[in-house]
């Protein structure tokens, strides 16, 4: 599935956001018929249901040949809800806020001053710690 | 030869049959409404939970050693 997560679009307000323009291809009226839209969301929540009970799944299991079984029907579920994401996004149905430079540095900012506070070093050698 | 599953795995395995043959259903029966270009990736994901849903069956066939039918 390809996407481009660098496309934007602006909404009618004039927000710059991630994500393409509305297909035509999907119905413009929104009624209360249960349309392509909606079948592919419908199919959407059902992938990503699955990829969450798979993974709870593979988490109980006991015997290895069935771990390993439900961890590719977990990969696979994780592949459907990629392919349906990407398509819905390709017709523009998804489109998020962009966030501002600013946040990103704040993330980079914070996180760089926890540094100190991690217990190993750089070649895997656990760090002093005080014990109270 | 059979082997032990815990109940909680069967359980799981049984969950999944359920919500795959769900999921591939709707998968054909959607495709079967929409424009060619929508029904191809319907269709792909319907087989893949066939596939996935067959994959299950096996699992538990050669759990109780063999097929019942």
């Amino acid at each position: 599935m390809n996407i481009d997560p660098g496309a934007t679009v602006t909404s009618p307000t004039g927000a710059r956001k991630i994500g393409n323009k509305v297909s035509p291809s999907l119905p413009k009226t929104k009624g209360p018929d249960f349309n392509i839209r909606d079948q592919f969301n419908d199919v959407l929540m059902g992938e990503k249901h699955l990829t969450g009970t798979y993974t709870m799944a593979v988490n109980e299991a006991i015997r290895p040949d069935l771990r390993a079984l439900l961890t590719g029907l977990r990969d696979q579920a994780v592949n459907c809800q990629w392919q349906v994401f990407g398509t819905l996004y390709n017709l523009g149905e998804y489109q998020a806020d962009i966030a501002a430079p600013e946040q990103a540095a704040d993330v980079v900012d914070v996180f760089s001053g926890y540094q100190t506070q991690l217990p190993y070093d750089d070649n895997g050698a656990p760090l002093p710690i005080d014990q109270e | 030869m059979t082997r032990n599953l815990s109940t909680k795995e069967i359980n799981y395995i049984r969950d999944h049959m359920s919500w795959e043959l769900l999921q591939a259903k709707k998968c054909r029966s959607y495709a079967e409404g929409s424009a060619p270009e929508h029904a191809g990736l319907f269709n792909q994901l319907g087989n893949t939970h066939t596939q996935n849903y067959r994959q299950l069956l096996k699992y538990m066939e050669n759990a109780m050693g063999g097929v019942l039918h």
